[in-house]
C-alpha cells in the first residue's frame, strides 16, 4: 500500500513536469495573431462587463442600495476605459489591419482620438466596407471638433471615402456628412451678406448633387423604414433654406390640443420659444 | 423641461414672451391628463393622430426630441437645438427680452 501510494505521488510529479514543459515550449510558437489579440480583448471585454452587470443586479434592496449601485457602476465605466485603452493601443500598433476600423469606432467620439488616428484610417481603410458603420455616427455629431486639426483629418477621410470606396452607400454617406458639415460651419460664421449668399448658393448645389448621384441610397436613420438618402437629403435642404438661425420661422397654422385652429404667427410680436415636445 | 418651462413663464410673465408647444403624442385624453397634472399652461398645436410622424414635424424636419426653437419678436429663428439645453436658451432669452429694454438697471 504504502509503496503503491509513492508511485503514485511520483506520477503526478512526472505529468505536472511534462504538462510545464510543453507549455513552456509552446509558447513562443504560439504567439497570438493581433487579430486574435483583438478577439480576446473584446470578449474579456464583455465578460468582465457581464459579471460587472450581475453583481449589479444582484444588488438588494436596502437603504444602501443606491450607493452600492453607484459604485458598481463606476467600477463598469472603470474597466469599460481599461479595456478601451487596451483596444485603442492595439489598433494603434496595428493600423493596417482590418480590426482596426471597429477599435476605433469605440473611441470615435472620445478625446482620445488624434488626427493620426485618422490619418492611419484614411491611408489603410477608405476602402473597407465597415467603415461605413464607423462615419455612420458622424452624420449626427457632425465632424467639428475643436481641435482643428482633426477636423480636417476627418474632412480627407470623408472626401477619400467619397472618392475612393467602392460601396455605393458608404460614398453617399460621406458625402451627405460633408454637406451637412458645411451647412453647420455656414451657421455658425455666416459671414458678410455677400458673401453668405453664395456660400448658401453653393450648399443648396452640393445637396442638389447628392440628392441626384446617391438619392436612391439608405437614408442614415435606419428606423425610418422606406427613407433614402434621397428623401433625408430633401428634407435637411429644406431645413437649411426655411429653417436655419437668421430666417424668418415657416408659418405654422393646425388646431391646437382643444381643436381650436390658430397660427403661429399670431404670437408676431412675442419672443416664443417653440416646443416640439411629447409627454412619453 | 415642464420644470424650466413653468419658471419660464413665470419669469416673463410682464414680457412679450410665450411659450408654444407642438405635440406629438397621439392620445389626447391622457395627454390632457397630464397637463392638468404638470399645469402646462401654455398652449400647444397638434401634431395629429400619426404622432411623431405628423405633419408639423415632419415640415420642421424634427428628428429627435424635444427640439427647440426661440424666435424673436420678428419671427427670426435665433436658436435652436435638439435637447434642451437650460443654460443656453436662457442665455437667448434674456438678450431677446431684457437686452433690448435696459431701464431696469
Amino acid at each position: 500500500m504504502k509503496i503503491s501510494f509513492r508511485v503514485g505521488n511520483l506520477l503526478v510529479l512526472i505529468i505536472l513536469m511534462t504538462g510545464i514543459g510543453t507549455y513552456a515550449e509552446d509558447k513562443p510558437t504560439k504567439k497570438e495573431t493581433p487579430e486574435e489579440q483583438y478577439k480576446k480583448l473584446e470578449k474579456d471585454q464583455y465578460d468582465s462587463r457581464e459579471k460587472i452587470l450581475k453583481k449589479y443586479r444582484a444588488v438588494p434592496d436596502s437603504p444602501n442600495q443606491k450607493s452600492e449601485q453607484q459604485k458598481i457602476l463606476k467600477e463598469y465605466s472603470a474597466i469599460s476605459d481599461e479595456f478601451g485603452e487596451k483596444i485603442l493601443q492595439l489598433a494603434r500598433e496595428n493600423p493596417q489591419e482590418s480590426f482596426a476600423v471597429k477599435a476605433y469606432a469605440g473611441v470615435i467620439f472620445s478625446d482620445k482620438l488624434t488626427p493620426k488616428d485618422v490619418e492611419n484610417l484614411q491611408k489603410y481603410h477608405s476602402k473597407s466596407k465597415e467603415i461605413g458603420s464607423l462615419i455612420l455616427s458622424f452624420s449626427f455629431r457632425g465632424i467639428n471638433t475643436k481641435n482643428p486639426e482633426l477636423t480636417s483629418a476627418l474632412s480627407a477621410l470623408l472626401e477619400s471615402i467619397v472618392k475612393d470606396n467602392p460601396e455605393k452607400d458608404n460614398r453617399g454617406l460621406a458625402q451627405f456628412i460633408l454637406v451637412k458639415s458645411e451647412v453647420s460651419k455656414f451657421e455658425k460664421e455666416p459671414g458678410n451678406e455677400s458673401e453668405a449668399k453664395k456660400r448658401a448658393a453653393e450648399i443648396e448645389k452640393r445637396f442638389n448633387k447628392l440628392i441626384e448621384k446617391y438619392g436612391d441610397c439608405p437614408s442614415v436613420y435606419a428606423f425610418r423604414k422606406g427613407e433614402t438618402l434621397g428623401d433625408l437629403a430633401k428634407k435637411e435642404l429644406f431645413e437649411f433654406q426655411h429653417l436655419r438661425v437668421g430666417l424668418v420661422a415657416p408659418e405654422i397654422q393646425a388646431e391646437d390640443i382643444d381643436g381650436v385652429k390658430f397660427k403661429l404667427s399670431d404670437y408676431r410680436g412675442k419672443v416664443i420659444l417653440l416646443d416640439f415636445w411629447g409627454d412619453w | 423641461m415642464y420644470p424650466h418651462e413653468r419658471s419660464l413663464v413665470k419669469k416673463y410673465k410682464d414680457q412679450p414672451f410665450a411659450i408654444i408647444g407642438v405635440n406629438s403624442d397621439r392620445d389626447k385624453t391622457s395627454l390632457k391628463k397630464r397637463i392638468e397634472e404638470e399645469k402646462i399652461t401654455w398652449r400647444s398645436f397638434w401634431n395629429g393622430p400619426q404622432g411623431t410622424g405628423g405633419p408639423i414635424s415632419k415640415e420642421w424636419n424634427v428628428s429627435g426630441w424635444p427640439t427647440l426653437y426661440i424666435l424673436d419678436q420678428k419671427g427670426v429663428i435665433r436658436y435652436k437645438s435638439v435637447g434642451s439645453n437650460e443654460k443656453a436658451m436662457d442665455k437667448i432669452l434674456h438678450e431677446l427680452l431684457e437686452g433690448s429694454s435696459k431701464k431696469k438697471e
